[in-house]
């Protein structure tokens, strides 16, 4: 399991990028992201509807009521073209921040 | 399943009702439900799938603080407000338009029925049929006029509610003023023409005193009414639609500051009923006394200045200030 503190400022980022694949919604998305960590990462269902109203309110997403299905009418998500600019902003920021924290914190001396 | 119903039920207790979070609760729920039936078919014990569940559920003030509801604002039950939502401002916003329109529609149309009885009477020299068709004309015109104030009265008390504190949510807020913003050009550009059109209304008059014949000048006047009316329905309707955004924003409070802001219109409310059934009243009969028994009437009035000034002293006094 990993802090979520760490993690924080990426939330919205990851949802993003899975969304940047196509339209999904809350249970669907949250599973993806604790498949793809192999378990490591569970977002919590508050950090991920956080994240969901501060995307919508800055425009990166919308949201629509889906099918219903098993009895469940699903609040789905989409990316906005303002929501794939940022992510990609966000994508090269990563990559960078990769390789500064690799390199301070990585533990091996190059 | 029942846990994890009751569990989300508790956790949402203090959140104020609306579709917003009626469906947030109801997504969260429902996501909840799939997490610990995919859990079961792990094979993870009941006990355990509803641990798990419960524990991933997370913490309620962090969704909370970011909807623009906070901790402080869900005390105290007692005072009771209204959260408005976006249907309803819209509704409202709408509403105010319409009205607007029909209320300056209805000015114009009693300006044009006299517009009609001036010009009758002007071109058939004041024949008694056609002053009867000119009123005739007056009358219904008239009578479509009131007819739209009338309703849109009633109309409008229905609307009285966004008249005291409410709650608008941060996202409606700023909805609101960016269409705001957005009509302020058509808005200033509507009392340019309204103003305009007003000040050319003035031109048929002159141009009919210069012929100066009875029937110019009737002519001319009622030229000028039709004309003027237009801009006044330009007023009123741009006046209408601007003050809708206007209301809405002054009286939509955070929920943060809901509370203190109804505390305040209740105590605002008791100073007005006192100055209007208490004071006022007494001021009068003070004046009265005074006059008859003294003969004051060269300085009684003075009261009434004096009145006037206390008046904004007491509300000053007894109305806390905006925070």
């Amino acid at each position: 399991m990993i802090s979520s503190d760490t993690i924080r400022g990426y939330n919205d980022t990851f949802l993003l990028s899975l969304l940047n694949e196509g339209d999904s919604y809350g249970y669907a998305l949250s599973k993806e992201i604790k498949d793809r960590t192999d378990g490591l990462y569970a977002i919590k269902e508050t950090t991920l509807y956080s994240a969901f109203t501060r995307l919508k309110k800055n425009g990166y997403i919308e949201a629509y009521p889906g099918d219903v299905t098993q009895g469940k009418k699903r609040t789905y998500y989409r990316i906005t073209a303002d929501g794939k600019e940022y992510l990609k902003e966000k994508q090269k920021e990563w990559n960078i921040t990769k390789r500064v924290v690799d390199q301070l914190v990585g533990g091996e001396k190059k | 399943m029942n846990i994890i119903n009751d569990y989300v039920d508790q956790m949402f207790k203090t959140v104020p009702i609306t579709k917003e979070t009626q469906q947030l609760k109801t997504d969260i729920l429902a996501n909840m439900e799939d997490k610990y039936l995919a859990l079961k078919e792990e094979g993870v014990s009941e006990h355990e799938a509803i641990g798990i569940v419960i524990a991933e559920f997370g913490n309620i003030e962090e969704l909370l603080e970011e909807m623009g509801f906070s901790k402080e604002s869900r005390v105290d039950e007692s005072i009771h407000y209204h959260v408005a939502e976006t249907e309803e401002l819209e509704g409202y916003i709408e509403a105010k338009r319409k009205s607007g329109l029909n209320i300056g529609l209805g000015v114009l149309s009693i300006l044009i029925g006299i517009a009609g009885l001036l010009i009758t009477m002007a071109w058939s020299n004041f024949a008694r049929a056609s002053i009867y068709i000119g009123l005739i004309v007056l009358l219904a015109f008239a009578v479509i006029g009131i007819g739209l104030f009338i309703i849109e009265g009633m109309k409008l008390q229905e609307l009285n509610g966004y008249h005291s504190p409410f709650v608008l949510l941060p996202s409606d807020r700023d909805w609101l003023e960016e269409v705001k913003q957005n009509y302020k050009r058509s808005f200033t550009f509507s009392i340019v023409v309204g103003v305009s059109l007003c000040l050319l209304s003035l031109t048929p008059l002159f141009l009919s005193l210069l012929i100066s014949q009875t029937y110019s000048v009737l002519t001319g006047v009622a030229l000028m009414l039709v004309l003027a009316g237009l801009g006044i329905v330009l007023f009123i309707y741009s006046g209408n639609y601007w003050n809708a955004f206007t209301v809405l924003l002054t009286n939509g409070k955070s929920m943060d500051a809901i509370e203190g802001e109804v505390k305040r219109e209740i105590q605002k409310k008791k100073a007005n009923h006192f100055i209007d059934e208490i004071y006022w009243p007494i001021l009068i009969a003070l004046y009265f006394i005074l006059s008859f028994w003294q003969g004051g009437w060269g300085w009684t009035w003075l009261i009434f200045v004096l009145g006037g000034v206390l008046e904004e002293a007491i509300l000053a006094i007894f109305t806390p200030k905006e925070q």
